[in-house]
């Protein structure tokens, strides 16, 4: 608005008629007609409804009332001092990180694209109320919070055990240390492996026997035993040390293995073997 | 060292003349037991040597054995037996 610029300020031409001029003559009341005459040296705008508040206007700041003065207008625009906002709020730039907004011109962005702050990429300028992953399948739809599926380079299910099955994979190590000397393996199928080194030291020529815990128990005296002597304190040790004849069905229990191997030297010397079993759980 | 039988039971007599001892390593029998959650063996303490004890084997006699003996009880009853 231009501001109005008086040459005589405050100077104002009044019109009387002969007939209301008789009526002051006689001491009745009269009319005269009063018009502004202060010979502006700049018009200035009227101070009209147009030009303070106009209907368009008025009806975008109070949607809901009808025929809005200029105080229901300065009453509708108080939530952006942080009041209440009703309706929706249109921007004619974008609103900047620091206040809050994208800094980004989303009229710009494809379709389907991630919208990231730019001044920290770990983050999605959403809140989310859908759990998942946020993925798009190229299939001309929308992105969406959901299970990562496989194809999307996820598994395609919230839980290990589901994961496994979706993955395909038909058998994993659940447990795997050590115990006592064994190294063993535990699958998620309950086979079991284990295998160890034995050191003894023979009491007799012939047949001698040696006793070995398991890491665990097993479900069955029907697990696979195989024993390799490897080493012997003595010169020629394959000949008079060998375990061919080990691992008897009556060796074993389900806790325990028993090897019984042969030595036929009449001195005796510590002897070696790896001792390996492959069994299932209970 | 603790000397049990092959039921892993201790035991403080034992005639070595019948039968041998030999190495071994069993579980305790107050090792706390394995729940496949937290503990998916053994642990090391859990084990302990011990001596085995076991008997000799007594072998089963042969068909031939089995023979000699008939022959021998036959001729003893007919009082055939022969000084050998």
């Amino acid at each position: 608005m231009t501001d109005r610029v008086p040459g005589a300020p405050g100077q104002y031409r009044a019109t009387v008629s002969s007939e209301e001029f008789s009526k002051l003559q006689n001491g009745e009341a009269f009319t005269i007609t009063m018009v502004r005459d202060d010979a502006p040296l700049t018009e200035g705008t009227p101070y009209s409804k147009a030009a303070v508040l106009p209907d368009s206007v008025a009806n975008k700041i109070c949607p809901d009332i009808q025929d809005p003065s200029p105080a229901d207008a300065f009453a509708g625009l108080l939530p952006i001092r942080g009041g209440t906002m009703t309706g929706a709020l249109t921007l004619e730039k974008q609103l900047e990180l620091g206040s809050g907004g994208t800094g980004r011109d989303l009229s710009t962005i494809e379709p389907y694209s991630i919208i990231r702050a730019a001044s920290n990429s770990a983050y999605l300028l959403s809140t989310p109320t859908a759990n998942g992953a946020f993925f798009a399948t190229g299939d001309n739809k929308a992105a969406k919070f959901a299970t990562l599926p496989i194809a999307q380079g996820g598994t395609g299910a919230t839980t290990a055990a589901n994961a496994v099955t979706a993955l395909g994979i038909k058998d994993y190590v659940v447990a795997q240390g050590t115990s006592g000397g064994w190294y063993y393996q535990k699958w998620n199928s309950k086979y079991v492996t284990a295998w160890r080194n034995i050191t003894t030291t023979p009491t007799a020529q012939g047949t001698n026997y040696v006793t070995q815990a398991l890491p665990f128990t097993l479900a069955d005296k029907n697990y696979y035993v195989g024993v390799t002597g490897v080493s012997a304190a003595m010169s020629g040790f394959a000949t008079d040390f060998n375990v061919s004849n080990s691992t008897p069905s009556e060796g074993r229990t389900t806790t325990n293995v028993t090897i019984n191997y042969n030595y036929s030297r009449s001195s005796f010397y510590s002897v070696g073997m790896t001792v390996f079993i492959m069994g299932t759980l209970p | 060292m603790r000397v049990v039988n092959q039921n892993f039971e201790t035991i403080t007599e034992y005639d070595l003349t019948k039968g041998f001892l030999y190495p071994g390593v069993i579980i305790r029998e107050d090792a706390e037991p394995i729940d496949n959650i937290t503990k998916h063996a053994w642990a090391d303490e859990d084990y302990e040597d011990v001596q085995i004890y076991a008997l000799y084997p007594v072998e089963e006699p042969t068909q031939l054995d089995r023979i000699e003996a008939q022959v021998a009880y036959t001729a003893m009853m007919t009082d055939t037996l022969l000084e050998v």
